[in-house]
């Protein structure tokens, strides 16, 4: 409940006492999006509703609570702890992160400095995107991503947004990091899962791994003074707040690492940098959005890195069913292993 | 021999009351010193660290003995506190509160609750300038004080002694 709390803080008095009133699910709340004089709005359970002013949820938009502007810059006041000008960088890329790693997008009037965006004002539209931890989501693609000699497969996670690759990666690297064991087959029979299911090696233990997190946005660890809000593991060293590029290179040489994960990679410099973390022998955990294998072939900065079979395991995630399913799993040749 | 013990007890007391009003222009000065200190180690966390209000006054608050420590940590509790008030509603309030018993005077606590009125608007560069615009103002206070301190502090201490004899003689 302490998590629901912290959300609902952060807005003025009368939309935390609606959101309070609706008594929403924090597991369940995905985002909550107030924009000037419209509706507020939430995603919950996979599904979009108003919030009347009894905190109510509904289909229909004339109950909706209207959202005063000034109750948008007053939630940025507190977003932002009355200190905007020490988020000036993640305002540049739209969004600030706050404690437990919650994004809140925003957007308004863009002030440039040049062709560079200085800063964002007159900020009217605010999207809260719940940042959740859902232990054990990846149970079933990490038997995948061993090799035989116990080392991790370099693996890219492709997602479309809010599907969970985040979570989804959150979960991989707690767990790299901890080390887990396989089910042994009597109990995976009992529970009647498929053989298949179990991978390689029935019962077997994988000790834990040292790890390296660019946490890029704050959105894997959701750190707060430096110290991760997420379980990411007994044994995950994070780089806070720091460019993917130099922080890679960083941890390389500070933290000796022997898995790197990194968020959202996408430009130039970073696949640059993927290269160079593949030359120090370290095993590279990454995401990536788009939908499918194909998609990932076609942007012709990852197209080299796929041709030269450097990822050994393709990760494709959907939410068709829910949020964070696996549709594919793919070797470095692009054959589906599960 | 009532008379020399009582003659000496108020020459003593009136003695003591300079000395006592002389100290309180050396306190003064040693706060509004305090004061620049503070502010000093606050522009320091915002330029160099980009800390965001409530964790730069938290740590100062760990740094600077009291009664700024004490604004700066009630500061920041209060900052922290969900649907709070204005930062520069909250930073006048605890002027009032935390600063009541400091030696700061009227027209001093005036310019610190107005740099807190343009502290958390607009960016880095707003801040340094409010900051350093506020330095600049304390430094024109430090030296006045100083000033005060030589000009008054041995009028008072004369004062006092010659007060005592006065009395002294007025009584015996």
């Amino acid at each position: 409940m302490r998590s629901m709390e912290e959300i609902t803080s952060l807005f003025p008095e009368k939309i935390c006492k609606i959101l309070q009133n609706a008594s929403l699910d924090f597991d369940r709340l995905q985002e909550i999006r107030l924009r000037a004089e419209r509706p507020l709005l939430i995603q919950y359970d996979g599904q979009e509703y108003f919030v009347t002013d009894m905190g109510a949820l509904a289909k229909d938009m004339r109950w909706a609570y209207l959202v005063k502007s000034r109750e948008i810059r007053e939630t940025m006041e507190t977003v932002g702890r009355y200190s905007l000008y020490a988020h000036e960088e993640e305002l540049r890329q739209g969004f600030l992160t706050i404690q437990g790693g919650h994004r809140v997008g925003v957007a308004g009037k863009i002030i440039l400095d040049g062709n560079r965006i200085r800063n964002v004002k007159y900020i009217s539209f605010l999207n809260v995107r719940l940042s959740h931890q859902v232990m054990g989501c990846g149970d079933s693609v990490l038997p995948f991503l061993y090799r035989e000699d116990g080392q991790v497969c370099h693996t890219l996670i492709i997602s479309p947004p809010r599907c969970g690759k985040t979570t989804l990666l959150r979960d991989l690297i707690r767990q790299i990091s901890d080390g887990w064991m396989e089910e042994p087959l009597w109990k995976m029979e009992r529970q009647g899962k498929p053989d298949s299911y179990t991978g390689k090696g029935k019962g077997r233990i994988y000790p834990g791994h040292t790890v390296g997190v660019v946490d890029e946005r704050s959105e894997i660890a959701g750190s707060y003074l430096g110290v991760p809000s997420n379980d990411l593991g007994i044994r995950t060293d994070v780089l806070d707040c720091c460019p993917k590029v130099e922080g890679m290179m960083m941890l390389i040489r500070s933290m000796s690492p022997e898995v790197v994960a990194v968020d959202e990679i996408g430009n130039y410099e970073e696949i640059h940098a993927i290269e160079t973390v593949l030359y120090c022998g370290c095993r590279l955990l990454a995401t990536v959005h788009g939908s499918s294998m194909e998609d990932v072939r076609q942007k012709p900065l990852l197209q080299k890195l796929v041709q030269e079979q450097v990822f050994e395991r393709y990760i494709i995630l959907q939410n068709q069913v829910r949020v964070g399913q696996v549709r594919q799993i793919l070797d470095q040749r692009g054959n589906v292993i599960c | 021999m009532l008379k020399i013990l009582g003659s000496i007890l108020v020459l003593a007391c009136s003695a003591g009351l300079g000395a006592a009003g002389s100290l309180d222009l050396k306190r003064h000065c040693m706060e509004l010193r305090l004061l620049k200190q503070a502010v000093y180690m606050l522009r320091g966390e915002i330029r160099y660290s980009k800390a965001p209000l409530p964790e730069a006054f938290e740590a100062l608050a760990k740094r600077i003995p009291a009664p700024f420590s004490d604004f700066f940590s009630h500061l920041a509790e209060e900052l922290s506190r969900p649907g709070g008030k204005n930062l520069d509603v909250l930073w006048r309030e605890e002027i009032d509160r935390s600063l009541k018993q400091s030696s700061l005077r009227k027209e001093e606590k005036e310019k610190l609750g107005h740099m807190g009125e343009g502290l958390g608007y607009l960016d880095l560069e707003m801040q340094l300038s409010t900051i350093e615009l506020y330095l600049e103002q304390l430094e024109e206070d430090i030296a006045l004080s100083q000033e005060e301190i030589r000009t008054k502090q041995k009028l008072y201490q004369s004062l006092g002694v010659a007060g005592g004899i006065f009395l002294v003689i007025l009584l015996v």
